[in-house]
Protein backbone atom coordinates (compact mmCIF):
# COMPACT_ATOMS: atom_id res chain seq x y z
CA UNK A 1 0.00 0.00 0.00
CA UNK A 2 1.89 3.27 -1.06
CA UNK A 3 0.89 6.83 -1.21
CA UNK A 4 -0.19 6.61 -4.48
CA UNK A 5 -2.92 4.50 -4.28
CA UNK A 6 -4.63 6.98 -1.69
CA UNK A 7 -3.92 9.71 -4.33
CA UNK A 8 -5.64 7.69 -7.02
CA UNK A 9 -9.03 7.43 -4.35
CA UNK A 10 -8.52 10.67 -4.02
CA UNK A 11 -8.73 11.65 -7.48
CA UNK A 12 -11.58 9.00 -8.00
CA UNK A 13 -14.05 10.72 -5.21
CA UNK A 14 -13.00 13.93 -6.97
CA UNK A 15 -14.21 12.71 -10.24
CA UNK A 16 -17.43 10.96 -8.27
CA UNK A 17 -18.28 13.74 -7.08
CA UNK A 18 -17.89 15.77 -10.50
CA UNK A 19 -20.51 13.88 -11.98
CA UNK A 20 -23.30 14.66 -8.90
CA UNK A 21 -22.30 18.45 -10.04
CA UNK A 22 -22.72 17.58 -13.79
CA UNK A 23 -26.11 16.46 -13.09
CA UNK A 24 -27.55 18.98 -10.76
CA UNK A 25 -26.17 21.99 -12.71
CA UNK A 26 -26.72 20.31 -16.07
CA UNK A 27 -23.28 20.57 -17.34
CA UNK A 28 -23.00 18.78 -19.98
CA UNK A 29 -19.10 19.70 -20.76
CA UNK A 30 -18.22 18.58 -16.98
CA UNK A 31 -20.05 15.33 -17.63
CA UNK A 32 -18.30 13.99 -20.64
CA UNK A 33 -15.46 14.74 -19.24
CA UNK A 34 -15.59 11.80 -16.77
CA UNK A 35 -15.45 9.34 -19.36
CA UNK A 36 -12.29 8.63 -21.40
CA UNK A 37 -13.31 9.21 -25.23
CA UNK A 38 -13.58 5.79 -25.93
CA UNK A 39 -15.88 5.45 -22.33
CA UNK A 40 -18.74 3.39 -21.94
CA UNK A 41 -21.97 3.45 -20.31
CA UNK A 42 -24.91 0.86 -19.30
CA UNK A 43 -27.48 2.53 -17.47
CA UNK A 44 -30.90 0.92 -15.86
CA UNK A 45 -32.57 3.98 -15.85
CA UNK A 46 -32.90 6.03 -18.13
CA UNK A 47 -32.57 3.09 -20.20
CA UNK A 48 -29.36 3.96 -22.05
CA UNK A 49 -26.18 1.28 -23.06
CA UNK A 50 -23.29 2.24 -25.90
CA UNK A 51 -20.42 5.15 -26.10
CA UNK A 52 -20.10 7.85 -23.22
CA UNK A 53 -19.92 10.62 -26.08
CA UNK A 54 -23.01 9.65 -27.76
CA UNK A 55 -25.15 9.53 -25.12
CA UNK A 56 -23.86 12.05 -22.53
CA UNK A 57 -26.59 14.48 -24.32
CA UNK A 58 -29.70 12.44 -23.56
CA UNK A 59 -28.30 12.25 -20.05
CA UNK A 60 -28.74 15.95 -19.64
CA UNK A 61 -31.83 15.40 -21.57
CA UNK A 62 -33.50 13.46 -18.78
CA UNK A 63 -32.53 15.11 -15.28
CA UNK A 64 -33.32 18.60 -17.14
CA UNK A 65 -36.70 16.98 -17.26
CA UNK A 66 -37.12 17.33 -13.84
CA UNK A 67 -36.99 20.77 -12.92
CA UNK A 68 -35.53 20.02 -9.42
CA UNK A 69 -33.33 17.78 -9.16
CA UNK A 70 -30.82 16.51 -6.31
CA UNK A 71 -28.13 14.14 -6.72
CA UNK A 72 -25.28 12.64 -3.95
CA UNK A 73 -23.29 9.66 -3.19
CA UNK A 74 -22.20 7.63 -0.61
CA UNK A 75 -20.05 4.72 0.82
CA UNK A 76 -17.59 5.21 -2.05
CA UNK A 77 -15.41 1.75 -2.39
CA UNK A 78 -12.41 2.42 -4.83
CA UNK A 79 -10.05 -0.94 -5.41
CA UNK A 80 -6.59 0.44 -7.32
CA UNK A 81 -4.68 -2.11 -9.11
CA UNK A 82 -1.63 0.40 -10.65
CA UNK A 83 -3.64 2.62 -13.46
CA UNK A 84 -6.47 0.71 -13.13
CA UNK A 85 -9.75 0.61 -10.49
CA UNK A 86 -13.59 -0.79 -9.85
CA UNK A 87 -15.98 1.09 -7.77
CA UNK A 88 -19.00 0.86 -5.94
CA UNK A 89 -20.90 4.03 -5.30
CA UNK A 90 -24.34 4.10 -3.58
CA UNK A 91 -26.47 7.00 -4.75
CA UNK A 92 -29.00 9.52 -3.32
CA UNK A 93 -31.27 11.05 -5.22
CA UNK A 94 -34.21 13.67 -4.97
CA UNK A 95 -36.51 14.29 -8.23
CA UNK A 96 -39.35 16.88 -8.19
CA UNK A 97 -41.15 17.20 -11.48
CA UNK A 98 -43.24 20.24 -12.97
CA UNK A 99 -45.69 21.36 -11.42
CA UNK A 100 -48.98 20.61 -13.55
CA UNK A 101 -52.19 21.79 -13.48
CA UNK A 102 -53.83 19.59 -10.67
CA UNK A 103 -51.06 20.06 -8.11
CA UNK A 104 -50.88 16.27 -7.46
CA UNK A 105 -47.31 16.03 -9.03
CA UNK A 106 -45.29 13.61 -6.82
CA UNK A 107 -41.43 13.56 -6.30
CA UNK A 108 -39.38 10.76 -7.23
CA UNK A 109 -36.92 9.43 -4.09
CA UNK A 110 -34.02 7.40 -5.60
CA UNK A 111 -31.44 5.12 -4.61
CA UNK A 112 -28.73 2.95 -6.49
CA UNK A 113 -25.19 2.09 -7.19
CA UNK A 114 -22.51 2.87 -10.33
CA UNK A 115 -20.24 0.04 -10.49
CA UNK A 116 -17.29 1.86 -12.30
CA UNK A 117 -14.14 0.87 -14.00
CA UNK A 118 -11.32 3.25 -14.00
CA UNK A 119 -8.15 3.71 -15.96
CA UNK A 120 -5.60 6.55 -15.61
CA UNK A 121 -4.53 7.61 -18.85
CA UNK A 122 -2.05 10.44 -19.63
CA UNK A 123 -2.06 11.19 -15.46
CA UNK A 124 -5.65 11.62 -15.82
CA UNK A 125 -8.92 8.98 -13.79
CA UNK A 126 -11.53 8.58 -15.94
CA UNK A 127 -14.22 6.52 -16.64
CA UNK A 128 -14.15 3.55 -18.95
CA UNK A 129 -17.50 2.21 -18.09
CA UNK A 130 -20.18 2.63 -15.69
CA UNK A 131 -22.92 0.56 -14.91
CA UNK A 132 -25.99 1.84 -13.20
CA UNK A 133 -27.68 -0.42 -11.01
CA UNK A 134 -31.27 0.55 -9.77
CA UNK A 135 -31.90 -0.26 -5.94
CA UNK A 136 -35.61 1.06 -5.74
CA UNK A 137 -37.87 3.98 -5.97
CA UNK A 138 -40.85 5.74 -3.97
CA UNK A 139 -43.02 8.88 -4.53
CA UNK A 140 -44.03 11.10 -2.35
CA UNK A 141 -46.63 14.31 -2.63
CA UNK A 142 -44.18 17.48 -3.08
CA UNK A 143 -44.05 20.08 -0.15
CA UNK A 144 -42.01 22.31 -1.35
CA UNK A 145 -40.16 23.78 1.30
CA UNK A 146 -40.13 24.46 5.08
CA UNK A 147 -43.49 24.34 7.25
CA UNK A 148 -44.93 27.97 7.42
CA UNK A 149 -46.16 27.25 11.02
CA UNK A 150 -43.08 27.19 13.60
CA UNK A 151 -45.13 26.09 16.72
CA UNK A 152 -43.90 23.26 18.58
CA UNK A 153 -44.86 19.76 17.93
CA UNK A 154 -46.27 18.14 21.12
CA UNK A 155 -43.86 14.88 21.45
CA UNK A 156 -40.79 17.57 21.45
CA UNK A 157 -40.87 17.41 25.89
CA UNK A 158 -40.38 13.74 25.36
CA UNK A 159 -38.17 13.70 22.85
CA UNK A 160 -35.95 16.71 24.68
CA UNK A 161 -36.10 14.54 28.02
CA UNK A 162 -34.38 11.24 26.89
CA UNK B 1 7.21 14.83 3.22
CA UNK B 2 6.68 14.75 0.10
CA UNK B 3 4.00 16.79 -1.51
CA UNK B 4 1.88 14.80 -2.15
CA UNK B 5 1.35 13.59 1.37
CA UNK B 6 0.84 16.90 2.58
CA UNK B 7 -1.91 17.21 -0.10
CA UNK B 8 -3.64 14.10 1.33
CA UNK B 9 -3.24 15.23 5.09
CA UNK B 10 -4.53 18.86 3.78
CA UNK B 11 -7.88 16.74 1.99
CA UNK B 12 -8.39 14.67 5.34
CA UNK B 13 -8.30 18.28 7.99
CA UNK B 14 -10.61 19.90 5.40
CA UNK B 15 -12.97 16.71 5.26
CA UNK B 16 -12.85 16.41 9.13
CA UNK B 17 -14.01 19.73 9.49
CA UNK B 18 -16.68 19.08 7.18
CA UNK B 19 -17.94 16.38 8.97
CA UNK B 20 -17.51 18.15 12.71
CA UNK B 21 -19.79 20.75 11.27
CA UNK B 22 -22.34 18.33 11.45
CA UNK B 23 -21.62 17.33 14.67
CA UNK B 24 -21.31 20.64 16.11
CA UNK B 25 -25.06 21.62 14.64
CA UNK B 26 -26.93 18.31 15.76
CA UNK B 27 -25.06 18.57 19.20
CA UNK B 28 -25.13 22.56 19.73
CA UNK B 29 -21.45 22.69 20.54
CA UNK B 30 -20.62 25.96 19.92
CA UNK B 31 -17.51 25.99 20.56
CA UNK B 32 -16.98 23.15 18.26
CA UNK B 33 -18.69 25.52 15.59
CA UNK B 34 -16.39 28.48 16.13
CA UNK B 35 -13.50 25.97 15.56
CA UNK B 36 -14.54 25.87 11.87
CA UNK B 37 -13.82 29.16 11.01
CA UNK B 38 -10.77 32.13 10.90
CA UNK B 39 -11.34 35.05 13.44
CA UNK B 40 -12.31 37.17 10.16
CA UNK B 41 -14.42 34.51 8.51
CA UNK B 42 -18.29 35.41 6.51
CA UNK B 43 -20.81 33.04 6.24
CA UNK B 44 -23.85 33.74 4.49
CA UNK B 45 -26.46 30.98 4.74
CA UNK B 46 -29.54 31.61 2.80
CA UNK B 47 -31.45 28.36 4.25
CA UNK B 48 -31.28 29.48 8.12
CA UNK B 49 -31.36 33.45 6.64
CA UNK B 50 -28.54 34.25 8.68
CA UNK B 51 -25.25 36.20 6.93
CA UNK B 52 -22.33 37.86 8.60
CA UNK B 53 -19.43 37.50 10.55
CA UNK B 54 -19.74 33.52 11.29
CA UNK B 55 -18.17 34.06 14.99
CA UNK B 56 -20.61 36.72 15.71
CA UNK B 57 -23.59 34.17 14.87
CA UNK B 58 -21.89 31.07 17.07
CA UNK B 59 -24.25 32.93 19.50
CA UNK B 60 -27.44 32.32 17.33
CA UNK B 61 -26.58 28.34 16.81
CA UNK B 62 -28.19 27.38 19.75
CA UNK B 63 -30.82 29.88 19.87
CA UNK B 64 -31.75 29.12 16.15
CA UNK B 65 -32.21 25.51 16.49
CA UNK B 66 -34.21 25.85 20.19
CA UNK B 67 -37.54 24.90 18.61
CA UNK B 68 -36.59 21.73 17.26
CA UNK B 69 -36.36 18.92 18.88
CA UNK B 70 -33.92 16.92 17.19
CA UNK B 71 -32.16 17.16 13.70
CA UNK B 72 -29.27 15.24 11.51
CA UNK B 73 -26.71 16.94 9.27
CA UNK B 74 -24.70 14.71 6.88
CA UNK B 75 -22.91 15.29 4.78
CA UNK B 76 -22.83 13.18 1.36
CA UNK B 77 -20.32 13.69 -1.19
CA UNK B 78 -17.65 16.39 -1.48
CA UNK B 79 -15.44 18.11 -3.75
CA UNK B 80 -11.99 19.37 -1.94
CA UNK B 81 -9.83 20.99 -4.11
CA UNK B 82 -6.24 22.48 -2.80
CA UNK B 83 -4.07 25.04 -4.00
CA UNK B 84 -1.21 25.54 -1.37
CA UNK B 85 -2.54 27.21 1.57
CA UNK B 86 -5.50 28.01 0.46
CA UNK B 87 -8.63 25.53 -0.69
CA UNK B 88 -12.09 25.61 -2.13
CA UNK B 89 -14.99 22.88 -1.30
CA UNK B 90 -18.60 21.88 -2.65
CA UNK B 91 -20.27 19.90 -0.17
CA UNK B 92 -23.64 17.76 -0.71
CA UNK B 93 -25.57 17.69 2.47
CA UNK B 94 -28.76 16.45 3.94
CA UNK B 95 -30.70 17.66 6.92
CA UNK B 96 -34.40 16.67 8.45
CA UNK B 97 -35.12 18.64 11.77
CA UNK B 98 -38.11 17.53 13.53
CA UNK B 99 -40.21 19.29 16.47
CA UNK B 100 -42.07 21.58 14.73
CA UNK B 101 -46.39 20.86 13.64
CA UNK B 102 -48.58 22.37 10.83
CA UNK B 103 -51.37 24.20 11.57
CA UNK B 104 -53.70 20.91 11.45
CA UNK B 105 -51.13 20.63 14.62
CA UNK B 106 -49.69 17.67 12.96
CA UNK B 107 -45.82 17.10 13.69
CA UNK B 108 -44.16 17.68 10.12
CA UNK B 109 -40.50 16.62 9.52
CA UNK B 110 -37.94 19.81 7.69
CA UNK B 111 -35.87 18.11 4.96
CA UNK B 112 -33.42 19.52 2.94
CA UNK B 113 -30.92 18.93 0.21
CA UNK B 114 -27.98 21.82 0.75
CA UNK B 115 -24.81 22.69 -0.63
CA UNK B 116 -22.16 24.58 1.05
CA UNK B 117 -19.59 26.46 -1.08
CA UNK B 118 -16.36 27.06 1.18
CA UNK B 119 -13.09 29.02 0.88
CA UNK B 120 -10.56 27.42 3.07
CA UNK B 121 -7.19 28.36 4.31
CA UNK B 122 -4.44 27.05 6.30
CA UNK B 123 -3.17 29.31 9.00
CA UNK B 124 -1.07 28.91 11.41
CA UNK B 125 -1.10 25.16 10.40
CA UNK B 126 -4.77 24.99 11.22
CA UNK B 127 -7.58 24.97 7.85
CA UNK B 128 -10.53 26.90 8.92
CA UNK B 129 -13.52 28.51 6.61
CA UNK B 130 -12.94 31.83 5.54
CA UNK B 131 -15.96 32.47 4.04
CA UNK B 132 -19.17 29.83 3.78
CA UNK B 133 -22.53 29.98 1.42
CA UNK B 134 -24.99 27.83 2.17
CA UNK B 135 -27.59 27.42 -0.77
CA UNK B 136 -30.89 25.36 -0.91
CA UNK B 137 -30.66 23.13 -3.28
CA UNK B 138 -34.35 21.31 -2.55
CA UNK B 139 -36.49 21.30 0.01
CA UNK B 140 -39.68 19.61 1.20
CA UNK B 141 -41.89 18.85 4.67
CA UNK B 142 -44.04 16.11 5.77
CA UNK B 143 -45.94 14.92 8.03
CA UNK B 144 -44.71 12.47 10.66
CA UNK B 145 -47.19 9.96 11.96
CA UNK B 146 -45.13 7.29 13.17
CA UNK B 147 -42.33 8.96 13.94
CA UNK B 148 -39.35 8.04 16.80
CA UNK B 149 -36.82 9.43 18.55
CA UNK B 150 -33.74 7.92 19.91
CA UNK B 151 -32.96 6.92 23.52
CA UNK B 152 -29.39 8.15 23.58
CA UNK B 153 -29.63 11.05 21.17
CA UNK B 154 -28.33 14.35 22.86
CA UNK B 155 -28.30 17.98 21.88
CA UNK B 156 -25.18 18.34 24.68
CA UNK B 157 -22.44 17.14 25.39
CA UNK B 158 -24.22 14.59 27.55
CA UNK B 159 -24.51 12.86 24.20
CA UNK B 160 -22.34 9.14 24.26
CA UNK B 161 -20.33 10.52 21.04
CA UNK B 162 -17.98 12.61 23.57
CA UNK B 163 -17.38 9.74 26.03
CA UNK B 164 -16.65 7.41 23.25
CA UNK B 165 -13.78 10.21 21.70
CA UNK B 166 -12.69 11.26 25.38
CA UNK B 167 -12.20 7.13 26.17
CA UNK B 168 -9.11 7.33 23.69
CA UNK B 169 -7.23 8.95 26.18
CA UNK B 170 -5.20 11.90 24.68
CA UNK B 171 -4.30 13.07 21.86
CA UNK B 172 -5.14 11.52 18.24
CA UNK B 173 -2.32 11.59 15.82
CA UNK B 174 -2.62 13.23 12.26
CA UNK B 175 0.55 11.78 10.26
CA UNK B 176 0.88 9.33 7.03
CA UNK B 177 0.17 6.65 9.37
CA UNK B 178 -3.43 7.54 10.19
CA UNK B 179 -4.48 8.13 6.57
CA UNK B 180 -3.61 4.61 6.00
CA UNK B 181 -5.94 3.64 9.59
CA UNK B 182 -8.69 5.86 8.46
CA UNK B 183 -8.93 4.45 4.57
CA UNK B 184 -8.70 1.24 6.22
CA UNK B 185 -11.97 2.02 9.33
CA UNK B 186 -13.45 3.82 6.37
CA UNK B 187 -13.89 0.50 3.90
CA UNK B 188 -15.14 -1.36 7.03
CA UNK B 189 -17.56 1.01 7.62
CA UNK B 190 -18.70 0.94 4.04
CA UNK B 191 -18.22 -3.18 4.14
CA UNK B 192 -20.92 -3.17 6.42
CA UNK B 193 -23.34 -1.03 4.27
CA UNK B 194 -22.90 -3.36 1.54
CA UNK B 195 -22.63 -6.07 3.67
CA UNK B 196 -26.38 -5.77 5.16
CA UNK B 197 -27.76 -4.47 1.70
CA UNK B 198 -25.73 -7.52 -0.30
CA UNK B 199 -26.94 -10.23 2.49
CA UNK B 200 -22.94 -11.08 2.35
CA UNK B 201 -23.27 -12.72 6.10
CA UNK B 202 -18.97 -13.31 6.04
CA UNK B 203 -18.23 -9.36 5.17
CA UNK B 204 -20.46 -8.30 7.84
CA UNK B 205 -18.63 -11.13 10.18
CA UNK B 206 -15.54 -9.46 9.13
CA UNK B 207 -16.64 -6.04 10.16
CA UNK B 208 -16.33 -7.12 13.84
CA UNK B 209 -13.17 -8.91 15.48
CA UNK B 210 -13.84 -12.87 16.16
CA UNK B 211 -15.02 -11.34 19.86
CA UNK B 212 -16.27 -7.79 18.92
CA UNK B 213 -19.64 -6.79 20.20
CA UNK B 214 -22.40 -4.31 19.38
CA UNK B 215 -25.40 -2.99 21.17
CA UNK B 216 -28.25 -1.19 18.89
CA UNK B 217 -30.20 -0.53 21.97
CA UNK B 218 -32.86 1.17 20.45
CA UNK B 219 -34.17 -2.18 18.37
CA UNK B 220 -33.39 -4.28 21.00
CA UNK B 221 -30.08 -5.75 19.44
CA UNK B 222 -27.28 -6.63 22.32
CA UNK B 223 -24.18 -9.21 21.86
CA UNK B 224 -21.63 -10.98 20.76
CA UNK B 225 -21.48 -9.53 16.93
CA UNK B 226 -20.25 -13.25 15.29
CA UNK B 227 -22.89 -15.02 16.80
CA UNK B 228 -25.77 -12.07 15.17
CA UNK B 229 -24.46 -12.26 11.40
CA UNK B 230 -27.07 -14.04 10.06
CA UNK B 231 -29.86 -12.48 11.69
CA UNK B 232 -28.46 -8.97 11.27
CA UNK B 233 -28.35 -9.30 7.17
CA UNK B 234 -31.00 -11.99 6.83
CA UNK B 235 -33.47 -10.54 9.00
CA UNK B 236 -34.25 -7.28 6.18
CA UNK B 237 -36.11 -9.80 4.10
CA UNK B 238 -39.82 -8.83 4.15
CA UNK B 239 -38.47 -5.27 2.88
CA UNK B 240 -38.32 -5.33 -0.88
CA UNK B 241 -35.51 -3.29 -1.04
CA UNK B 242 -32.63 -1.38 1.23
CA UNK B 243 -30.21 0.64 1.45
CA UNK B 244 -27.16 1.67 4.63
CA UNK B 245 -25.71 4.66 4.00
CA UNK B 246 -22.73 5.97 5.55
CA UNK B 247 -21.76 9.59 5.42
CA UNK B 248 -20.38 11.86 7.48
CA UNK B 249 -17.13 9.93 9.71
CA UNK B 250 -15.03 11.41 12.53
CA UNK B 251 -12.19 8.91 13.05
CA UNK B 252 -9.66 9.44 15.85
CA UNK B 253 -6.56 6.91 15.53
CA UNK B 254 -4.10 6.31 18.22
CA UNK B 255 -1.23 3.65 17.12
CA UNK B 256 -3.48 0.83 17.20
CA UNK B 257 -6.59 1.64 18.39
CA UNK B 258 -9.17 4.50 17.28
CA UNK B 259 -12.65 5.30 18.00
CA UNK B 260 -14.68 6.54 15.24
CA UNK B 261 -18.86 8.10 14.93
CA UNK B 262 -20.73 7.78 11.49
CA UNK B 263 -23.64 9.26 10.36
CA UNK B 264 -26.06 6.88 8.58
CA UNK B 265 -29.04 7.67 6.54
CA UNK B 266 -30.83 3.59 6.64
CA UNK B 267 -33.91 3.43 3.98
CA UNK B 268 -36.18 0.20 4.12
CA UNK B 269 -38.42 -0.33 1.49
CA UNK B 270 -42.00 -1.92 1.01
CA UNK B 271 -43.08 -4.09 4.12
CA UNK B 272 -46.56 -5.81 3.90
CA UNK B 273 -47.95 -4.76 7.70
CA UNK B 274 -50.61 -6.15 9.21
CA UNK B 275 -52.74 -3.96 7.52
CA UNK B 276 -52.13 -5.05 4.12
CA UNK B 277 -50.41 -2.02 3.49
CA UNK B 278 -46.71 -1.49 2.49
CA UNK B 279 -44.42 0.25 4.49
CA UNK B 280 -41.20 1.88 4.30
CA UNK B 281 -39.46 2.74 7.40
CA UNK B 282 -36.80 5.21 7.58
CA UNK B 283 -33.54 5.84 10.36
CA UNK B 284 -31.22 8.32 11.00
CA UNK B 285 -28.41 7.95 13.21
CA UNK B 286 -24.61 7.12 14.26
CA UNK B 287 -22.93 4.08 14.86
CA UNK B 288 -20.55 5.17 17.40
CA UNK B 289 -17.35 2.47 17.00
CA UNK B 290 -14.43 1.35 18.93
CA UNK B 291 -11.45 -0.28 16.72
CA UNK B 292 -8.34 -2.28 17.16
CA UNK B 293 -5.93 -3.14 14.81
CA UNK B 294 -4.68 -6.83 15.87
CA UNK B 295 -2.70 -8.81 13.52
CA UNK B 296 -2.52 -6.03 10.80
CA UNK B 297 -6.23 -6.22 10.79
CA UNK B 298 -8.35 -3.14 11.76
CA UNK B 299 -11.81 -4.28 12.94
CA UNK B 300 -14.69 -3.37 15.29
CA UNK B 301 -13.92 -4.12 19.51
CA UNK B 302 -17.37 -2.70 19.93
CA UNK B 303 -20.46 -1.05 18.49
CA UNK B 304 -23.41 1.26 20.00
CA UNK B 305 -26.08 2.13 17.17
CA UNK B 306 -27.40 5.51 18.41
CA UNK B 307 -31.02 6.30 16.56
CA UNK B 308 -31.46 9.99 16.10
CA UNK B 309 -34.66 9.99 14.34
CA UNK B 310 -37.31 7.71 12.41
CA UNK B 311 -40.25 7.23 10.83
CA UNK B 312 -42.33 4.75 8.82
CA UNK B 313 -44.45 6.06 5.66
CA UNK B 314 -46.95 4.23 3.72
CA UNK B 315 -44.87 3.40 0.53
CA UNK B 316 -46.30 5.04 -2.69
CA UNK B 317 -45.02 3.92 -5.95
CA UNK B 318 -42.50 1.60 -4.67
CA UNK B 319 -40.53 0.27 -7.52
CA UNK B 320 -37.22 -2.02 -7.55
CA UNK B 321 -34.08 -2.60 -9.99
CA UNK B 322 -33.85 -5.35 -11.80
CA UNK B 323 -30.19 -6.02 -11.80
CA UNK B 324 -29.97 -5.82 -8.21
CA UNK B 325 -29.55 -9.12 -5.68
CA UNK B 326 -29.21 -9.75 -2.20
CA UNK B 327 -26.65 -12.35 -2.84
CA UNK B 328 -23.65 -12.81 -5.03
CA UNK B 329 -25.53 -12.63 -8.57
CA UNK B 330 -24.92 -8.57 -7.53
CA UNK B 331 -23.09 -7.22 -10.39
CA UNK B 332 -20.79 -5.57 -7.72
CA UNK B 333 -19.41 -9.02 -7.30
CA UNK B 334 -18.24 -9.41 -10.76
CA UNK B 335 -16.98 -6.06 -11.18
CA UNK B 336 -14.73 -6.56 -7.46
CA UNK B 337 -13.18 -9.63 -9.00
CA UNK B 338 -12.72 -8.32 -12.54
CA UNK B 339 -9.26 -6.27 -10.36
CA UNK B 340 -6.32 -7.85 -10.68
CA UNK B 341 -6.02 -8.73 -6.53
CA UNK B 342 -3.58 -6.65 -4.95
CA UNK B 343 -5.74 -4.33 -2.92
CA UNK B 344 -8.54 -6.94 -1.84
CA UNK B 345 -6.97 -7.66 1.61
CA UNK B 346 -10.05 -5.48 3.52
CA UNK B 347 -12.44 -7.04 0.93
Amino acid sequence: MSVEVLAAESEIRLQLHKYCRAVNELDAELLISLWHADGTIDCEEPALRGAAADLTGELIDWHRSWPERFHQLTNWIIKVDGDSAVSETYTLDVLRPAPGRKGDELDSHRRGRYLDRWSKRDGRWALDHRQFVRNYEWRQQVFAGSVEVRAQAPHQETAVAR
Amino acid sequence: MDELQTHLLDERAIRRQLSFNCRAVDRLDVDLWRSLWHPDSELDDEVRGVRGAALDLADRLTPDYASWAVHSHQVTSSAVEIDGDRAVSETYVTAILRGHQNDAGEAVDDHHRLTYLDHWSKRDGRWAIDRRRVTNGLSWHQVVTAGRVGRWTRRDREDPSYELFASLGGEDSAGFDTLMAEREIRGQLHNYCRAVDRFDVPLWRGVWHDDGTLDYGDVGERGRAADMAEHMTLDHYPWASHTHQSTSSIIAVRGDRAVSETYSTNILLARLSISDELIDSHYRGRYLDTWSKRNGRWAIDHRRAVSDLGWDQVCIGGSVGLRAHRDREDPSYKLFASLLATDLESA
